[in-house]
């Protein structure tokens, strides 16, 4: 049978370990933390199912930007989607033709921008595509809509694979001005499989 | 054991514990700009507030674009200020806010604006960036004396 002192020996031992072992506990844990931020860091480097690169993908805004100030004939892609109006109208719908209005830029854009639905025309989308198709490929979408709202124009390459049950691989909204005052425009650039 | 060695055992191995925790509790302090989640964290972080507020300028200028091209020659300056601040209605911004310098040269018209309001970014929250917007646009100007002498 253990003496009392013995006993007091065992419990200071065995207290002391157990502290010991939190020590290593919060050692390990901190490092596991550690670790596990480094994994989480080279996850956006690594694109999945495509050949995008980190870097493509973390700066896609000022792509969007440099595209939205790309110059075609006269006016620049962002005067363009500015001034196309927030719905095709009726006489849009029926006749597939834009209402002449006041405003060159407005005419310019129905015209040569979108078609029915506000879908592109090739002309305009071989625009775009010359600026976005060597670094996104096929897979580009162009969406100009209300904030907050449904899409309203879209321009899309090919190759994007898009509807329900895929995803877009990357994307990066930008908002421009309309013509209507305080009607604000999101123009999204996103990449799909 | 000997109760002066259970003493020292203690003080070691909570002095262990403390050390561990003030090692990381203090970690952050002494990295340079404070501590990174993941790595390149700052520095993304950082651009990505460059971004943000290019995109304000953007919209700025874009507006400002717009406005100029609708704006007539005749009372170019009015006019163009009156529909830039139509542009500006919900942003928070006000034309008050900017001052234009107006540079006719051949056939168009170069608009230098700065502003006066600050732009405030916080990339993480121990960091702030300050943007005063400005910008310049060029646009296409004829006055009709110009345009009769082309014609």
């Amino acid at each position: 049978m253990l003496k009392k002192g013995q006993v007091q020996d065992n419990l200071e031992m065995v207290i002391a370990f157990i502290i010991i072992l939190i020590g290593v506990f919060l050692l390990y844990y901190g490092n596991l933390s550690h670790e596990l931020s480094l994994e989480d860091s080279t996850s956006p480097m690594v694109i999945e199912k495509s050949d995008l690169e980190a870097m493509d993908v973390n700066f896609m805004s000022m792509d969007l930007l440099n595209l939205l100030r790309l110059e075609i004939d006269e006016y620049t892609v962002g005067e363009i989607l500015a001034s196309l109006p927030p719905e095709p109208t009726d006489e849009y719908y029926a006749n597939d033709f834009a209402p002449d209005t006041d405003n060159p830029l407005t005419n310019y854009a129905y015209k040569e921008a979108g078609s029915i639905a506000f879908h592109c025309h090739d002309s305009f989308y071989e625009s775009l595509n010359e600026v976005l198709g060597k670094v996104y490929g096929d897979s580009w979408v162009l969406i100009r809509g209300e904030y907050f709202k449904a899409s309203t124009f879209i321009c899309s390459s090919p190759g994007a694979t898009t509807g329900f049950g895929n995803s877009a691989i990357a994307s990066s909204t930008i908002m421009i001005p309309s013509k209507d005052p305080g009607l604000f425009y999101s123009v999204t650039l996103e990449v799909w499989g | 054991m000997n109760k002066k060695a259970f003493v020292f055992l203690y003080l070691c191995s909570i002095a262990f514990v403390i050390s561990i925790a003030i090692f990381y509790g203090t970690v952050d302090k002494q990295t340079p700009g404070q501590e990174s989640l993941y790595f390149g964290e700052k520095e993304i972080n950082l651009f990505t507030s460059y971004q943000e507020a290019e995109e304000e300028v953007y919209f700025l200028e874009l507006s400002a674009r717009l406005a100029a091209k609708e704006a007539s020659t005749e009372n170019f300056e009015k006019e163009f200020e009156e529909k830039f601040g139509n542009y500006l209605l919900g942003t928070g911004l006000g034309v008050k806010d900017f001052d234009f310098v107006y540079e006719e040269g051949d056939s168009e018209m170069k608009i230098v604006a700065k502003s006066s309001a600050i732009l405030t970014y916080y990339p993480d929250s121990f960091s702030k960036y300050t943007l005063t917007p400005s910008f310049s646009v060029t646009v296409p100007f004829e006055t009709e004396e110009e345009e009769g002498f082309i014609g």
